[in-house]
């Protein structure tokens, strides 16, 4: 599975984590070997991390989520790119978001 | 033991998510999730057919399951729980998450009970019981009294008063030394020698590793009550030489807070070995300092009636019994849930020159 994320990169929550919304949190807990890990490794994401989370279905490419960002938040798209490519590509580092290019 | 009580943190961690861009990470902290919420989490990841690894909070399960042990849940996977498992299940009565044993099967479904509690939950049917507890660790090591062979003789002792009468036997020592000791500290001769002890002990700001040492010792993941956005938390500690003996917490709350506007004393905790030095009076005495060097008008607390000897602290250093018509429907609800009433005490306090 590649790591390397662009804007045609499609993103989507990995196997290996149990994402829930719970009491207005995004809640990520990761299965290491096996077993939700809640002790010793559990996330959870802020407002921004929380909309583009929210965006990643597996359908949509991060570029069409920036884009969306952008006419929601109106910020410069490039910002909008660079936090959006920031944040996929970090949690991809982290196993709790997996990837697939977009081939056009 | 129930998983969550109110609403008080899982431990875990706010993770920073250290990409290029830091605005959106938020390294470090405590995630504060209800006992309801603790329950869609678990079933959230059961539902993915794994187990669950989370700390528990509580004593019901003492000695076989600890205060802030390490527990791991599995689910059940379509079998039926066993006499003497400890399993994780909604309470019968309440609804809320708790992790009892199975004592005895009957007709309509199982009994449970926690180790530590004298009478059963009731009884509970297959689909609110979610998952049967593996593995418990405490202090980073695995425990496996309470969950092998044994399990079923605790369940049996359980259904009676067996498990009951052998902690009075096995715990009469500890009781009885606390007893003499709190006899000695209501002594005048004690804190009169504890005021010559007592210069050897200092208050300073605590340090994080203070605070994790209080996180384990008092389950305070979090001042009560939690502290609404805008709120200031300063946490002090009361050392004699490297140790810590003691704890307080001054919490200044937003205005418009509904119950809680203003600063309040919170946490006051002094070990019990080392109560009658004066160690409990020297931590007031820094908080009002901190209020008055705050600005703050006055400063409040609660404590319970039947706390005689906090109340005499208290009414020493110039706080007085008040009432406060916002908070007075919360701690007579309190009451109703606890058995014991909370009081409202304040202090004015003097501008600093």
């Amino acid at each position: 599975m590649k790591s390397q994320v662009t804007l045609n990169s499609i993103c989507f929550p990995s196997d290996n984590v149990v994402a829930r919304e719970i009491e207005g949190e995004i809640i990520i807990v990761p299965l290491t070997a096996g077993v939700g890990d809640a002790d010793d490794e559990l996330y959870t994401l802020n407002d921004i991390g929380r909309e583009i989370w929210s965006k990643l279905d597996g359908k949509r490419t991060l570029g069409q989520v920036a884009e969306e960002l952008a006419g929601e938040y109106s910020a410069p798209e490039g910002d909008i790119n660079r936090d959006v490519l920031g944040f996929a590509a970090e949690l991809v580092r982290r196993g709790m978001l997996a990837v697939k290019d977009c081939a056009s | 033991m129930e998983k969550g009580d109110g609403t008080h943190p899982v431990k875990g961690s706010l993770e920073g998510l250290a990409g290029d861009v830091p605005h959106y990470t938020t390294p470090g902290g405590v995630l504060y999730l209800s006992n309801s919420g603790q329950l869609e989490l678990l079933r959230g990841v059961h539902e993915r057919g794994v187990p669950l690894r989370t700390m528990v909070r509580g004593s019901s399960m003492y000695p076989f399951i600890r205060n802030n042990d390490v527990v791991t849940i599995a689910p059940l996977n379509g079998r039926l729980p066993r006499i003497g498992e400890v399993v994780a299940c909604t309470h019968p009565v309440t609804g809320r998450l708790v992790i009892h044993r199975v004592i005895k099967k009957n007709a309509h479904g199982w009994l449970l009970q926690g180790d530590n509690c004298p009478r059963a939950d009731g009884e509970v049917t297959g689909d609110q019981i979610i998952g049967r507890v593996i593995r418990i660790e405490r202090g980073g090591r695995e425990v496996r009294l309470g969950l092998g062979a044994e399990r079923k003789l605790i369940a049996l002792l359980n259904r009676g008063p067996g498990l009951f009468f052998i902690k009075q036997i096995w715990y009469f020592p500890r009781r009885a030394a606390g007893f003499i000791l709190r006899c000695l500290q209501a002594l005048p001769l004690y804190r009169l020698l504890g005021r010559y002890l007592a210069r050897s002990i200092t208050v300073v700001p605590a340090g994080e590793n203070d605070r994790a040492l209080i996180q384990r010792r008092f389950h305070l993941f979090s001042p009560f009550p939690i502290p609404s956005p805008g709120a200031e938390v300063f946490y002090w500690v009361a050392r004699r030489g490297s140790k810590v003996i003691g704890f307080v917490q001054l919490v200044r709350q937003h205005k418009d807070h509904r119950h809680w506007p203003g600063y309040w004393l919170f946490s006051l905790q002094v070990w019990p070995p080392y109560r009658g030095l004066g160690a409990g009076e020297k931590l007031t005495k820094r908080v009002i300092e901190e209020a008055q060097k705050r600005g703050a008008a006055e400063l409040l607390l609660l404590v319970n009636e039947d706390n005689r000897p906090a109340i005499r602290l208290y009414q020493k250093l110039g706080f007085v019994r008040a009432v406060l018509p916002a908070l007075e429907p919360v701690l007579e609800a309190e009451k109703k849930r606890t058995g014991r009433r909370r009081i409202v005490m304040q202090k004015k306090i003097e501008a600093a020159r």
